[in-house]
């Protein structure tokens, strides 16, 4: 069943070939945990700003942007527990692991979860494409690249069946292209709202997708050297931390 | 050719009243009405709603009838308002 999941990007140089995708260098393990566990807090913080509002307002949107910030909050958290235990057991990406250890059912817990974290917000911008002008068609065409990307990578199994060691790391890019595709369609979704109506904060939420997307794409080809993963995770920690001002400055308005 | 009407949800029907009994102080049903663009009918159908919730105070005057904002509306309105702002970041509507 592992083969399934193999993404067809394998670069067919022995040096990137099972073993080195995506993984943090060990050194930056425990600040990776720091980082993951600070953007736990602002999602967790922005997921309780939207149930406040929904509470208030009784709006449906308001609810997914609670469901999906919160779930993208349960999601760090378990990554955070993860790379702590995989810092202080010195658990080893490399080696043959059991699918079910600890190490691996928490990384797939947390990209199932922000997988269904970013897939509620792309609902939510559904629900509100349905109900407004704004053309669908660019949506439709990354819809469509994406299911492709995700098509290819199933059937492409085969490729690179014989890579030892954890599930995460033969499936990892696939879980991490899934995420990137979601984020896209949320930064056009976000800039198609900005061709429409401009505000400072939108400007600032778009812009921390915008980073989000550049940080998972960044993790996707980490295995090219360490700092491009190190990267990856303060640009994430700068998106996060981006919409935590937005949150500051909206609590202020009031 | 005439644009077609925006989707309302019912959080901002019950803004669009408060605001026009807000901005009216005790307002009567025909000004606000005109200024939330409802029927008559949806109209007293939310203004039961928005009494039941505290959020309008009726006062009875013969036949008349006026509505006030209460310090309960008066911070739905507030709440709301920085909800829109907040969904608006995020290109929701709410």
């Amino acid at each position: 069943m592992k083969e399934s999941f193999i993404l067809p990007i394998y670069i067919p140089c022995s040096g990137l070939c099972a073993g080195a995708f995506m993984f943090p260098p060990r050194w930056f393990l425990p600040y990776d945990a720091l980082f993951q566990l600070i953007t736990a807090f602002v999602a967790l913080a922005v997921a309780m700003y939207a149930l406040r509002g929904h509470q208030w307002v009784r709006e449906r949107t308001l609810y997914a942007l609670f469901l999906a910030f919160l779930l993208l909050s349960i999601g760090l958290f378990i990554n955070c527990i993860t790379l702590t235990y995989t810092y202080l057991f010195g658990v080893s990406f490399t080696s043959p692991s059991d699918p079910l250890s600890v190490a691996d059912m928490g990384f797939w817990a947390y990209y199932a979860l922000s997988m269904f974290a970013y897939s509620l917000l792309v609902f939510a911008y559904t629900l509100r494409l349905r109900e407004s002008s704004v053309p669908l068609s660019a949506l439709v065409l990354v819809g469509a690249g994406g299911n492709g990307a995700g098509g290819s990578g199933a059937g492409g199994g085969g490729a690179g069946g014989g890579a030892a060691g954890s599930t995460l790391l033969t499936a990892g890019p696939v879980a991490e292209l899934i995420l990137v595709i979601l984020l896209l369609i949320i930064v056009i979704s976000q800039l198609a709202h900005l061709m429409v109506r401009r505000s400072r904060y939108a400007i600032m939420v778009t812009f921390s997708f915008l980073l989000m997307l550049v940080s998972h794409l960044l993790i996707m080809f980490s295995s090219l050297e360490d700092i491009v993963y190190v990267v990856g995770r303060v640009l994430e920690l700068t998106g996060f931390l981006s919409l935590f001002v937005v949150l500051y400055g909206l609590r202020r308005s009031g | 050719m005439k644009e077609p009407q925006k989707y309302r949800s019912k959080g901002r029907i019950f803004a669009d009243i408060l605001r026009a009994v807000q901005a009216d102080g005790p307002a009567k049903v025909t000004h606000i009405l005109y200024k939330a663009n409802l029927s008559h009918d949806r109209l007293t159908k939310y203004l039961v709603q928005l009494e039941e919730t505290g959020l309008i105070l009726k006062e009875q005057d013969g036949d008349r009838s006026t509505y006030s904002i209460t310090e309960k509306g008066t911070k739905f309105l507030m709440e709301f308002r920085k909800m829109e702002e907040f969904a608006d970041a995020f290109g929701l509507d709410i």
